[in-house]
């Protein structure tokens, strides 16, 4: 089949979401998660794929929006944005479909749950709408440092009355 | 003859090539000239010299770095003055010499950021005069026009050549992609060696799992050995880096009016590239230093019962894993006791604390920011790279620094590096519910705790341990923010680690032994992590992070300012 047109559709709470098959490498099963102090919240921390170090992403934290319980649907889909590898969290991968570009529409003034800016349009089925990310945009450093201080764990902002070492020591 | 035009990226191989010749023939000029000086075999010297700034010539002419190609053309005909025996080699030519070596290395460096450099015309009026005066050819056009043909041949092959047949120069990335993948290896060995051992544990009697293990063990002792020899590869002898001294002692002991006599042993002794690289600026503080504040001036040194010239000795040796560099002088020594004054003086201790120093631990007080001895802050010690800089920049490769001094006899600084920084060892252990790993190099000690030996002083969790306080370090509170000042009622362990003067305890729940973990680096796309140096894969495939002690340290250390602020 060809490729060309094919969106992998996952859900996060009771939203259904979709991105390009193109960007996704691999779906896998949630490994062990190691959390890396100091990171952003919705970076959930970082897993071995075969012998590489990969960061994985809560996309529900990310986009600020509630998701379910863990459970063992949940699943990683590997992605590569801008030439880096990253793994976003999801609640459940739920299909593999052909999205022919005539049922894409734009991002719509309807209110969603995720900003415009996140939303590349939204994909029209017969039976359901589905959200589809523009990840090179969430995944944006820019975009990430906009979050407000108190996306960042308690501990940054203990942080800040900066004293010369020498004071102290 | 056709003209060939060298495309934009040939031409830039053409440069890299020639700076990395010319920076050795300027390396190799230096130690003929010392030797010159030295009074060795002059025919021989000078041939030598000859024929490298003749190469230089040639080549900074093929790629229009009009600045080194005018000075080496001067040069050789100051050269060729020298070749009448009955001019005299005096201090005067041995410094012009030199001037000119540190001119020409002046334009490398000009030429090498892409940046036009001027020619040193004072340097050119000084060769002049001299010429003028030994009765040489100023002008010399005419006489190098002359030169016999078979000569030029001669002169055109440089030592860097000589041994092109056993030599490769290969680009230090190609070897790094190389090391990687046995990097990767090695975490392969290991998930294999953990399948192996769950498999025959299970089934113990099978005949089949002896076998894999065989194969198993055979594949590790050739692993080992192909990842010994990688190493090996990227491993460069400390002579890179000591053969730049000669010429700062000298310049330094004339400078100083001192007579230094310089010593070095193990010059063969290698290690990484990585480390050669940056290993070389607190080697030369750690000189000046000695030159500086160690070794006395003559007079001083024949009242004290001395020899008239001090000795300076580097040695390198090979110690385990590690690679040990001492810088020791002959001279004065270090004074613990004026190091405790002055510590308190500056405030960095009270007198109860500087009491308490045992005398290693004031010595080590040298590595302070701003704490410096000397009565006068000279222009050479006293230029902005400190001891503190050195310490810190042994400690970022994972090395560590100790002074040891007997006053009156001499002092010696040593440092203890890792051969390489690409697998280290280290520590496991779990601290609140997660893994982590502590660099070997960053331990002072371990030691047991049971919940009554911790006390509490202006709020924080410390440990007395031999007379010496201890602060605790909670790494859940630190690392994930979360308040926990309660140790439960178990037994548990104290990392002690060092930084500067301080000491610091992180509190483990338990320890899970020390493992060789290959460092990979952590993704900063979404913030920086400071805390961590890298992350590692065990033979589990589970992922452990590798934590930066001295980064929690002065974090912690901040933190415990803000709170003093706030307070």
């Amino acid at each position: 089949m060809n490729k060309k047109n094919q969106v992998v559709a996952f859900r996060i709470g009771k939203e259904l979401f979709g991105v390009h098959i193109y960007v996704v490498q691999e779906i896998v099963r949630v490994p062990e998660i190691t959390p890396v102090p100091e990171m952003p919240l919705f970076v959930e921390g970082v897993i071995n794929l075969r012998g590489k170090i990969v960061s994985i992403i809560d996309l529900s934290k990310r986009l600020k929006i509630e998701r379910g319980q863990k459970t063992k649907s949940c699943r990683i889909l590997i992605i590569e944005v801008e030439r880096k590898i990253v793994g976003l969290l999801v609640d459940a991968v739920t299909e593999i479909f052909r999205l022919p570009p005539e049922s894409i529409e734009p991002a719509p003034d309807i209110v969603t749950s995720v900003g415009t800016e996140y939303i590349m349009g939204v994909g029209k089925l017969p039976d359901k709408l589905i959200i589809l990310l523009d990840l090179k945009n969430i995944l944006k450093p820019e975009e990430i440092r906009k979050l407000s201080s108190d996306e960042r764990p308690a501990i940054e902002a203990a942080n800040v009355p900066v004293a010369p070492l020498e004071a102290a020591a | 003859m056709h003209q060939y035009t060298f495309t934009e990226t040939e031409l830039g191989e053409l440069r890299d090539v020639f700076f990395v010749e010319a920076y050795e023939i300027l390396q190799i000029l230096n130690q003929e000239v010392l030797s010159l000086e030295a009074g060795h075999d002059r025919v021989e010297a000078l041939r030598n010299i000859q024929r490298h700034v003749h190469t230089l010539k040639g080549n900074s002419k093929a790629l229009g770095f009009t600045c080194i190609n005018a000075l080496s053309h001067k040069a050789e005909d100051l050269l060729r003055t020298l070749q009448d025996k009955s001019v005299e080699i005096d201090q005067n030519i041995i410094d012009l010499l030199f001037a000119i070596n540190d001119v020409l290395l002046r334009y490398l460096d000009d030429y090498k950021k892409g940046a036009e450099a001027t020619l040193d015309q004072r340097l050119i009026e000084r060769m002049d005069t001299f010429m003028m005066i030994s009765g040489g050819n100023g002008s010399s056009g005419h006489a190098h026009a002359a030169e016999p043909e078979g000569a030029k041949q001669e002169l055109k092959s440089a030592p860097a050549r000589d041994d092109a047949g056993r030599h490769l120069r290969v680009e230090s990335q190609r070897v790094d992609k190389i090391l990687n993948l046995v990097g990767e290896l090695v975490i392969g060995r290991s998930m294999v060696g953990q399948a192996l051992s769950e498999m025959a544990s299970r089934y113990r009697k099978d005949e089949f799992v002896k076998r894999l293990n065989d194969a198993n063990t055979f594949m590790e002792k050739t692993l080992s050995q192909l990842q010994k020899n990688m190493m090996k590869i990227r491993m460069l002898p400390i002579s890179q880096v000591f053969r730049k001294f000669p010429r700062v002692v000298r310049d330094l002991s004339h400078e100083k009016g001192k007579e230094v006599k310089l010593v070095m042993q193990g010059e063969n002794t290698e290690l990484d590239k990585s480390i050669l690289d940056v290993i070389g600026e607190p080697l030369i503080h750690l000189v000046r230093n000695a030159m500086d504040h160690g070794i006395e001036p003559p007079d001083e040194r024949e009242r004290a019962g001395k020899a008239r010239s001090g000795t300076l000795t580097l040695r390198a040796s090979h110690e385990g894993n590690q690679i040990v560099i001492d810088v020791m002088d002959d001279g004065r020594g270090l004074d613990p006791e004026r190091f405790k004054k002055r510590a308190i003086e500056k405030g960095v201790k009270t007198q109860e604390e500087a009491d308490r120093l045992s005398d290693a631990e004031a010595l080590d007080l040298i590595f302070i920011s701003g704490f410096s001895t000397a009565e006068v802050v000279t222009d050479i010690s006293g230029r902005g790279y400190g001891m503190d800089i050195v310490k810190t920049t042994v400690e970022s490769l994972k090395g560590k620094i100790h002074a040891h001094s007997r006053p009156g006899e001499g002092s010696a600084f040593t440092l203890r590096l890792p051969l390489t920084l690409a697998i280290i060892k280290a520590m496991l252990f779990k601290a609140d519910e997660r893994l982590y790993a502590l660099p070997l190099s960053s331990i002072d000690r371990i030691t047991r705790i049971a919940p009554k030996d911790v006390q509490t002083i202006g709020g924080r969790n410390v440990l007395r341990f031999r007379d010496k306080v201890i602060s605790l370090v909670s790494l859940r509170e630190t690392l994930t923010g979360g308040d926990d000042r309660d140790l439960g009622n178990k037994k548990k362990f104290v990392i002690v680690v060092g930084l500067a003067e301080r000491q610091f305890g992180f509190i483990v729940d338990s320890l899970m032994g020390q493992h060789e973990l290959v460092i990979k680096s952590l993704d900063d796309h979404w913030g920086a992590a400071t805390c961590t140096s890298g992350a590692s894969i065990l033979g589990s495939g589970r992922v452990v992070l590798i934590l930066d002690a001295p980064a929690i340290i002065a974090r912690e250390i901040r933190r415990e300012a803000g709170r003093t602020l706030a307070a």
